[in-house]
C-alpha cells in the first residue's frame, strides 16, 4: 500500500505526460483527449515552478500537481461504510517560457514556431490549460483499464483558470480542480 | 589607431602564467567543471534519454570565492549543516584567462550556448563543496575586460 494522494497523482501525471490513452485502449473518447508524450513534461524534482532558481531549460511546458486540501465528500459519508468518498482540491500549474532571450529553450508543439510564441505566452498558457482540463475531465483517462486504490471519481475544474506572470520570461497558469476520489475502509493508505 | 589583437594576446598568455602559478602554489582548491549534458529530446520529458555528457575541467583552477545567497527551496543548501535553512548559495567563478596562443578559453567554451535538450550545468568541487561536487548553474558572465572571463553561479538541483 502507498501513500493515497501518492497513486492519485500518478494518474494525474500519467494522463499530462505519460500519453495515458494515446493508443486507443481506453477508448476512441479518451485517445481523442489524451495529450501526447512530449507535449508536456513533469516539474524537475517535482519543484514548484515558482521557485525562481528553476531551471529556465526545464520550465516550458512543465506541469506541477499542487495538493491544496482535503475534504469528505460532501454528501452524506458514513465513516463505517466502505467505500469513503473524499474530495480534494488540487491545483495544476502549466508553464510557458517567452521572450527571446530564451527561444532555445521552448518545446514546441505542432505548428508552432519559436518566433510567433515566444510573445504570446498569455494564450499559449491558457490553451495549455485548456487541453489539460479536457484530458483530465474525460472519466476514460481518469478511471479507465485498470482499476486504482484509491480510484479517482471525477476531476472537475473550480473556476478559472488564473494567469500569474514570474518574471524573467516565465508565466505560469493556475487551475484548482474538485478531484473526488473513493478509499477502502479497510485500508490505513500508509506510505 | 586598430586593435592591437596581438598585445591583447601576448597580455593572456602573462595573465595565463601567473593563474598558473597560483594553481601550482596550492592556492586554488575547488575544481570546476563545465558539464553539458545532451538528451534525446527535450529534458524532462518523460521518454527522453541522455545520450552524452561532455565534461570540460578548467584548468589552470580558477579563483572561486562566494558571492552571496538567496532563499531557495529548490536550489536548496546543505541544511543538515546550516541549521534548516535553505539557501541558494552564488559564487563568481574567475577571473578565467580567455582563449589565447598558449591556452584558455573562449566564452563559448565556459558558457556553453543553451537549448531545450541541454542541460549545462558547473560542478564544483573542493572543501567548500560536499561530496564529489555540487551543481551550479550560469546567472551571469562577464566577458567585458580584454583578458578575463568571469562567471557568476547559482547553487541548483543536485
Amino acid at each position: 500500500m502507498t501513500s493515497a494522494y501518492a497513486t492519485l497523482e500518478a494518474r494525474l501525471y500519467d494522463i499530462m505526460v505519460n500519453g495515458r490513452g494515446v493508443n486507443g485502449a481506453l477508448g476512441a473518447d479518451a485517445q481523442a483527449k489524451s495529450i501526447p508524450v512530449g507535449r508536456f513534461r513533469a516539474a524537475r524534482f517535482n519543484s514548484p515552478l515558482r521557485d525562481t532558481t528553476y531551471p529556465s531549460v526545464d520550465f516550458d511546458r512543465a506541469v506541477f500537481v499542487e495538493w491544496l486540501a482535503d475534504a469528505d465528500d460532501p454528501t452524506i459519508n458514513n465513516p463505517l461504510d466502505s467505500p469513503q468518498h473524499r474530495e480534494a482540491r488540487v491545483a495544476i500549474c502549466n508553464a510557458v517560457t517567452y521572450g527571446n532571450a530564451v527561444t532555445d529553450f521552448l518545446v514546441l508543439a505542432g505548428t508552432e514556431s519559436a518566433a510567433s510564441v515566444i510573445d504570446q505566452p498569455r494564450q499559449r498558457a491558457l490553451n495549455d490549460s485548456a487541453r489539460i482540463q479536457r484530458a483530465l475531465g474525460n472519466p476514460d483517462l481518469l478511471r479507465g483499464g485498470a482499476t486504482l486504490d484509491p480510484a479517482p471519481l471525477a476531476c472537475v475544474r473550480e473556476g478559472g483558470t488564473t494567469l500569474e506572470d514570474l518574471g524573467s520570461g516565465r508565466m505560469l497558469a493556475t487551475t484548482v480542480y474538485a478531484l473526488r476520489y473513493q478509499l477502502d475502509n479497510t485500508q490505513a493508505y500508509d506510505p | 589607431m586598430a586593435d592591437n589583437l596581438a598585445a591583447r594576446l601576448a597580455h593572456r598568455n602573462a595573465a595565463l602564467t601567473g593563474r598558473r602559478a597560483a594553481e601550482a602554489a596550492g592556492v586554488r582548491s575547488v575544481s570546476v567543471s563545465v558539464v553539458t549534458e545532451t538528451w534525446s529530446g527535450p529534458t524532462q520529458v518523460s521518454t527522453s534519454t541522455l545520450t552524452t555528457t561532455a565534461t570540460l575541467v578548467l584548468s589552470p583552477r580558477p579563483k572561486v570565492v562566494p558571492a552571496g545567497e538567496e532563499p531557495g527551496y529548490f536550489g536548496g543548501g546543505n541544511s543538515a549543516i546550516s541549521g534548516g535553512r535553505l539557501v541558494a548559495g552564488t559564487y563568481r567563478i574567475g577571473p578565467i584567462t580567455l582563449a589565447t596562443t598558449g591556452g584558455g578559453y573562449t566564452v563559448a567554451q565556459v558558457a556553453p550556448d543553451g537549448a531545450s535538450n541541454k542541460r549545462i550545468f558547473y560542478s564544483l568541487a573542493g572543501d567548500e563543496f560536499s561530496g564529489s561536487g555540487e551543481r551550479f548553474e550560469l546567472a551571469d558572465v562577464d566577458a567585458s575586460r580584454p583578458h578575463q572571463v568571469t562567471l557568476t553561479v547559482r547553487r541548483t538541483a543536485q
